[in-house]
């Protein structure tokens, strides 16, 4: 039985440690898979299990922060993992990041995750049109592409996770790309 | 439109990312990656409590257990498995050392049998040892302590006990070995007598107080002089018990020589007395013979004389009769002298 985000949250703030645990049996897989595609490559096995287990902290740590109508618990938590690594990735090319300690990194980033900051959105029309595109493609090629773009698995992950052949996989991408491309640059055009 | 699409998605806001995961998306993590992010996650938040719960499952625990428990088991058998004997080497000067053996001709017991014996182990520790060091260091420290002088030398007596003939054979050998080859390098004079007993004679010798070894020097003995008792020589080395052997059997030898030489020589005068009572009655009835003889050669004479008037013929034969005659007394003198010097002189007399 899978808990609802209200559940551990609730949990969370009564029993902590359960809160906790059951946070992490939800979404233990979401978060490994989002740091592990980002940072495997440049990191070492303790590495990747340590920048997820900085995401479950950091959320336990903001649990009271969390406000469930801004964001589910799995779109929080996907946020901070995403930020996290690409942190990590950047700081591990040296591109565009401030050398900082990484906790100061977690505190700024949950700061910033509640705000609508105007510079970073400005594309936001174009970005939920390009959103609704993705979910419009409907099964199974919504959930590949979300695993491919945002997850950023391999055609080989997403093979063994959906039972559906890579060749096939790369196909759907192809043809779904095309399609987005339309509309993103339709997006675009109209935003302009 | 690839990349673009990449970095697009890496920008969303809350809110979008919300309305981009909203569909159930699953993801698996395998177990123990997954206990060790969080046992990591608990331990910073400072929730120690449940730790090591959750770092290991129920089953894995338990599982962790029995392992533990096995290796234990495992550990504590392997050792008495180690530490268990299954033969035994006793160095027998004075000192009388029983040492245990183990499978891999270790020496896993140490026990001296006299004060002389547990003096050696206090000095040298030859537990874990091989076999072949342990009785050399045995033997150099008898060495040490006196008991092989250059003049008078020593014996060392090394005994397998055991029921395994091959494990026997092995355990003396090599024990002979190290001991001829400190003997050699010290240039003393050592004699090495090696044995084997079966396991059962340590019970007999645990008894009385003595290793097996000795034992069986002293029952060696004793099958040369039932007089010695074995209480009596528990103290004495092995030196004075080989050299005792030695004297006994060379007396025995003597004996047996003495004894030969007496079969052929007339009986001694311990055997006289009996011997004269037969005597007589071999003298009688060898004076009955003669008689006889007497008798017969008178008849025959007699007759001589009477068939001497008869012719020439009749000479010859009574010649011959005479010398018949002598022949016979000469047999039965012949006959008396076997009989011993009395009768000869009795012979004589008459």
């Amino acid at each position: 039985m899978v808990a609802t985000d209200d559940e551990i949250l609730d949990l969370l703030h009564r029993a902590q440690d359960k809160g906790l645990e059951l946070m992490m049996d939800t979404y233990m897989g979401l978060v490994y898979t989002i740091v592990h595609s980002k940072i495997a490559t440049i990191c070492s096995r303790e590495d990747v299990e340590e920048c997820v287990s900085d995401v479950f902290y950091e959320v336990y740590k903001n649990r009271t922060k969390i406000d469930l109508n801004k964001g589910s618990l799995k779109a929080f938590l996907a946020l901070i993992a995403k930020r996290k690594a690409i942190d990590i990735y950047r700081r591990h090319y040296k591109q565009n990041s401030k050398v900082v300690s990484l906790e100061t990194v977690n505190e700024l980033e949950f700061a910033d995750l509640n705000m609508d900051n105007e510079k970073i959105y400005s594309d936001k029309e174009q970005r939920r049109i390009l959103i609704e595109e993705i979910k419009a493609l409907g099964e199974p090629d919504s959930e590949i592409l979300i695993r491919r773009y945002f997850f950023q698995q391999p055609s080989k992950a997403i093979s063994e996770v959906m039972g559906i052949k890579v060749n096939t996989i790369d196909k759907r991408v192809s043809r779904a790309l095309i399609k987005l491309k339309k509309v993103w640059e339709g997006a675009k055009r109209s935003g302009n | 439109m690839e990349t673009e699409l990449t970095n697009i998605l890496e920008e969303l806001s809350l809110e979008e990312v919300d309305q981009l995961l909203d569909t159930n998306v699953l993801f698996a993590v395998n177990t123990q990656t997954a206990a060790r992010i969080k046992s990591s996650v608990l331990h910073k938040a400072g929730i120690k409590k449940r730790y090591f719960w959750n770092v290991y499952s129920k089953n894995v625990m338990v599982a962790s257990v029995v392992v533990c428990m096995l290796l234990l088991t495992g550990i504590v058998k392997g050792h008495s498995y180690y530490k268990e004997p299954v033969a035994y080497l006793d160095v027998d000067i004075n000192p009388s050392i029983e040492l245990g053996i183990n499978r891999w001709d270790r020496i896993v017991e140490a026990k001296g049998y006299n004060r002389e014996g547990e003096k050696i182990l206090e000095i040298t520790s030859v537990l874990n040892k091989k076999v072949e060091a342990g009785v050399k260091e045995i033997i150099e420290e008898a060495d040490k302590e006196g008991f092989f002088n250059k003049e008078g030398g020593g014996a060392v007596a090394l005994t397998s006990v055991t029921d395994d003939s091959e494990e026997a054979q092995k355990l003396t050998e090599a024990s002979k070995e190290a001991a001829e080859e400190y003997i050699a390098v010290q240039e003393i004079e050592v004699e090495v007598i090696t044995e084997n007993v079966a396991l059962e004679r340590r019970v007999e010798a645990k008894e009385i107080g003595i290793t097996p070894g000795k034992l069986n020097l002293i029952q060696k003995l004793q099958a040369l002089d039932d007089k010695i008792v074995v209480e009596e020589y528990k103290d004495t080395s092995v030196k004075e018990i080989m050299k005792s052997i030695k004297e006994l059997k060379k007396d025995m030898k003597e004996n047996s020589k003495a004894d030969k030489q007496d079969n052929t020589l007339p009986e001694t005068s311990d055997s006289q007395d009996r011997n004269e009572t037969d005597n007589e009655t071999e003298l009688d009835q060898l004076s009955k013979d003669q008689s006889e003889t007497k008798k017969d050669n008178k008849a025959a004479n007699q007759q001589n004389n009477k068939e001497q008037v008869n012719g020439d013929k009749k000479k010859d034969s009574k010649i011959n009769q005479t010398q018949d005659n002598k022949t016979s007394n000469k047999q039965n003198k012949k006959v008396h002298n076997k009989q011993g010097g009395k009768i000869k002189k009795n012979n004589s007399k008459k």
